[in-house]
């Protein structure tokens, strides 16, 4: 580009227009390229495009609500996130399970080990993530896209916490009931699992708006319990205040509206939190109250007294002596008096000073097969309820007229809690003993309501004998002297008994191990609930009257006073007050 | 003036051309980065945002600068060097952090500027500038070459160190171009490139990530499969075939695709849009082509010429280097689509840029003479008296150049 001799640079037109066409060449290309890909090739491409980001996405039904008699929400499902990993495209394993067990709160050794022993391509990490955390486990996934993902998932939350744990029990990791009403309502509350076809982002999440339904999940339906929350509450408070004081290993309580069986309150102690289940033994699991069998001790000595009573083996004027101990068979039966005995006294004087001797005269008068009879009507000897995890016991094979005996007064007959409780409403509601009922109705999806009628298992006394033996258990606990004078309310009758009795440990019963318990009913004059407080391995000195009584006291003062229960107006049935559905 | 310019109004093609690409970009910048947004729940609406401040900006700068008068643009376009070169220090002055923020300034809080664009488009000005007084004087050339190359060599080494291996390639390779126009030998063009193609690959090679895309890309032309980034490229310009899925239909920018509202918006608006969008976008860059190299062979002055050629140059070339990289032709280079691409300087400088061009296209002479005939008159209008050539100009550059 030599220019020669004087000249003047005109600018250069030609190298301007050569430029041009060099990058008019450049587009050119481009567009041929762009023919090439979105033209010829546009269909692998649609392909590629469809098989990374079409994908069947799995639709969680709902798992139903249980509710407590008023509706209030006991467990329910919440939104909630699964994390799941392809352990084979993860580049940094170490990384990756230390900043995501950070945000989950799950130790980062134990993910990186899962991970590193995964043999599949595709692992869960973490499948009820809080919803919140969301943000979070994003920022994770934004480093390694193609192996970390998230998906929408559900998780169980108790929002009342520790309330009535063992009742409801709690949902695994597949969000399957493994305990409690969760477990044995599992195929109503479950519901099912829909599916749907659609887009999903690089995180796994699906894309709104992008998915076609091609089943729709079905929730699964709600359970109305028949429990109260403010009186399992107020139970649940008394129990644990309770236990704790008297250094008692554990403890239960029920509380039964007398006259259709539905359990209004059902407390364990110790318990623990559903959300957590896995941070305590799995015995804590279990319902006490309906899986415990124990020897209920003197509380079997009215529900003695009333068969033998209704049967004519005894009449209520009959008298009975005490003189400290019985001899029968090659067995001695004593009363823990420290002198003599309780001396001459009648059927309601036997109850009132839980004279054994007494008692044990009633049994033997009554016989084998009447005591056998009554046990078995007593559906003793059967489940005491289906709806959630409970046991039974045969009675003993050798029922010779020491069992006879031992029978009236509680020993040598094991039952659980609810079995005793539902006696005990029998006897308050002038003798029809009531299945006891946990779950008042199963509301599904399409909004159908099955109710769980109450069940009628059998009348067991005649009224009149029922009522008689109730207003004996008054005294009890009204007279100064009686044994369970510790459960008296003030402003309301209370009929109850108390209990203590030994534990039975392969075959012997152990020294200085007392179940002690108290069971009664309120009001007396019109009786409305049945309550039973049982307390497991109280030590030496233990008594139903000085241990469990005050507990049962303080259940029923609260429940009148502060939750107002209506205890005046028996006639009203509960279920028409309350269940608004 | 003279009376060969025709007209005092800007060209209003190219001003279209340009606000159909913006305003492409702004719908597709949204689709795009809503969806990101909502994966990472950002601010489904904030990237659009920034963009729609850039835009005014970009517009304003676009409008006011269309109207300065190229003499004067001669005159600033030393200050506007220093000034890019004062920025892109500043840049480098704030404390090392990841690899990206010695890229930024903040202006304003939420507003970041990235002296890197603004230090391609005053290199330009000043090598026009410089182009303009060396006027092929032949006495002047040794001069000509050492300020040109060293101003290059000077921003280039700012930009790169920021560090922006592309912009820096981009902007010494239209300043080559701009020295070429503006007369330098054909030796001394191929030792500027041989020095180019060095350095950038010395910096290629140096620079991890750069070097990393590069092997990739490597491997792509024997047959390996593209990068993560540029396979997802493909996939969405591909499956958005002829008619593309609908606009918002994407995939894609669900996190797929890393960058997807910036450097990548093209392969979005291949997805959603389809074939028929991206040729248009093709054909607009080819309008902006057109209209800026007629308003730089119609300019009535030597810089006029050379700005509007090397900013026209600028910006078409940077929108062929990114379309390149989403079609996998080139290794992946982090340029965003001119007015398209999210990302508020680039926007913003580049519509300044565009109004440069504008301002040199109102002095647009319908019949083209020698350039040089006028840029006697104007040196004889500062006392230099030159004689007056005239005749048909393009025959005589043939001989020139030859």
């Amino acid at each position: 580009m030599a220019t020669e001799g004087p000249t003047i640079w005109h600018g250069s037109a030609q190298r301007t227009r050569l430029v041009r066409m060099g990058l008019f060449l450049c587009l050119a290309f481009i567009i041929t390229r762009l023919i090439w890909i979105q033209g010829f090739q546009h269909e692998y491409y649609k392909k590629r495009s469809h098989d990374i980001t079409q994908d069947t996405i799995d639709l969680a039904a709902r798992r139903g609500t249980i509710t407590d008699r008023l509706g209030r929400e006991l467990a329910v499902d919440r939104p909630a996130i699964a994390v799941y990993v392809h352990p084979p495209r993860l580049q940094d394993v170490h990384r990756t399970a230390e900043s995501l067990g950070e945000i989950l709160g799950i130790p980062a050794d134990s993910i990186e080990r899962r991970i590193r022993q995964c043999s599949e391509s595709f692992m869960y990490v973490d499948r009820q993530a809080d919803a919140t955390l969301k943000p979070r486990i994003l920022e994770v996934v934004k480093k390694e896209p193609q192996a970390i993902g998230i998906q929408p998932a559900v998780r169980r939350v108790y929002p009342k916490g520790t309330l009535a744990a063992d009742l409801l029990g709690f949902t695994g990791i597949d969000h399957n009931g493994l305990s409690g009403l969760e477990a044995s309502f599992e195929e109503r509350l479950h519901g099912k699992d829909g599916v749907a076809e659609g887009e999903r982002d690089v995180t796994g999440w699906p894309i709104p708006h992008r998915t076609t339904t091609l089943t729709p999940p079905q929730d699964g339906a709600s359970l109305r319990l028949t429990l109260d929350v403010r009186v399992q509450e107020a139970c649940e408070r008394e129990l644990a205040e309770g236990v704790e004081a008297v250094g008692a290993e554990a403890g239960c309580v029920i509380v039964m509206d007398v006259r259709n069986g539905d359990v209004l309150a059902a407390c364990d102690y110790p318990t623990y939190n559903p959300s957590d289940y896995l941070s305590v033994p799995e015995e804590v699991w279990t319902p006490r109250f309906s899986f415990w069998t124990y020897e209920p001790g003197s509380t079997m000595k009215p529900l003695v007294a009333a068969m033998a009573l209704a049967e004519g083996y005894v009449t209520a004027s009959q008298s009975f002596y005490c003189g400290g101990s019985m001899p029968v068979g090659v067995w001695e039966v004593g009363c823990h008096q420290p002198s003599g005995g309780h001396g001459w006294q009648d059927l309601a004087g036997v109850l009132k000073y839980s004279c054994n001797v007494g008692v044990a005269q009633v049994g033997l008068a009554a016989g084998r097969d009447a005591l056998t009879r009554l046990f078995e009507r007593l559906h003793f000897t059967k489940l005491a309820t289906r709806e959630i995890t409970a046991q039974c016991h045969p009675l003993p094979e050798t029922r010779d007229s020491a069992w006879c005996a031992t029978a009236s007064f509680g020993q040598g007959v094991s039952i659980t809690p609810l079995h005793l409780v539902s006696a005990y409403a029998a006897l308050a509601n002038g003798g029809t003993l009531m299945r006891p009922r946990f779950v008042a109705a199963a509301v599904d999806a399409q909004g159908r309501t099955k109710e769980f009628p109450p069940t009628v298992l059998g009348q067991i006394y005649p009224k009149h004998v029922a009522d008689q033996i109730v207003s004996m258990l008054t005294h009890v606990v009204e007279d100064e002297d009686g044994t369970g004078y510790r459960a008296k309310v003030p402003g309301c009758t209370v009929a109850g008994k108390t209990g203590t009795a030994q534990v039975v440990a392969n075959g012997v019963y152990l020294p200085d191990t007392y179940v002690v318990s108290f069971a009664g009913i309120f009001p007396a004059e019109a009786p409305r609930y049945a309550a039973v407080v049982v307390l497991d391995k109280a030590g030496a000195d233990a008594y139903g009257g000085t241990l469990a009584a005050p507990i049962f006291r303080d259940i029923a003062q609260s429940l009148i006073t502060d939750l107002n229960l209506p205890v005046e107006k028996p006639d009203k049935p509960i279920e028409e007050a309350t269940s608004a559905e | 003036m003279d009376k060969g310019i025709v007209r005092s109004q800007h060209d209003q093609v190219l001003f279209i051309a340009i606000c159909v690409l913006t305003a492409i970009g702004l719908v597709m910048v949204y689709s795009a980065s809503y969806a990101y947004a909502s994966l990472t729940d950002a601010d489904p609406e904030g990237v659009l945002r920034r963009q729609l401040t850039a835009v005014g900006l970009g517009l304003v700068a676009l409008l006011v600068l269309s109207y300065v008068p190229s003499k004067a643009l001669c005159r600033l376009a030393p200050a506007s060097g220093m000034v890019a070169m004062g920025l892109l220090l500043l840049a480098l002055g704030r404390p090392v952090g990841p690899e990206e923020t010695k890229r930024f300034i903040t202006l304003i809080p939420g507003l970041t500027l990235q002296p890197s664009t603004i230090g391609g488009v005053a290199l330009i000005s000043c090598l026009a500038a410089l182009g303009h007084w060396y006027a092929g004087i032949e006495d002047r050339y040794g001069r000509f070459v050492a300020i040109g190359l060293s101003a290059t060599a000077g921003m280039c080494l700012l930009i790169l160190v920021a560090p922006n291996l592309s912009t820096t390639l981009l902007t010494a390779t239209t300043a080559i171009v701009v020295l070429l126009i503006a007369g330098l030998k054909p030796r001394d063009f191929l030792c500027s490139v041989g020095f180019v193609v060095l350095g950038g690959a010395i910096a290629a090679w140096t620079t991890s990530y750069m070097g990393k895309r590069i092997a990739e890309h490597l491997a792509l032309l024997r047959g390996a499969e593209p990068g993560y980034q540029v396979t997802h490229a493909l996939i969405g310009l591909g499956s958005g075939g002829a008619l593309g899925k609908g606009l918002c239909r994407g995939v894609e920018k669900f996190g797929y695709l890393p960058e997807v509202h910036n450097d990548m918006i093209f392969a979005a608006i291949g997805e959603e849009l389809g074939l028929v969008m991206t040729l248009l976008i093709v054909a607009l860059y080819g309008l902006v082509l057109i209209r800026g190299f007629r308003a730089a062979l119609g300019a009535p002055t030597l810089f006029g010429r050379y700005l509007a050629a090397g900013l026209t140059t600028l910006i078409t070339g940077q929108a062929v280097i990114n379309m390149l990289v989403v079609t996998a032709m080139v290794p992946v280079t982090g340029l965003p689509l001119p007015f398209v691409s999210a990302g508020g300087t680039s926007v913003a400088v580049l519509l300044g840029a565009a109004g440069l061009i504008l301002s040199v296209s109102r002095e647009y002479t319908e019949e083209p003479r020698e350039v040089a005939d006028r840029r006697a008159d104007t040196d004889s209008n500062r006392g230099n008296g030159r004689t007056r050539v005239s005749g048909s100009g393009r025959g005589r550059f043939a001989s020139r150049i030859g």
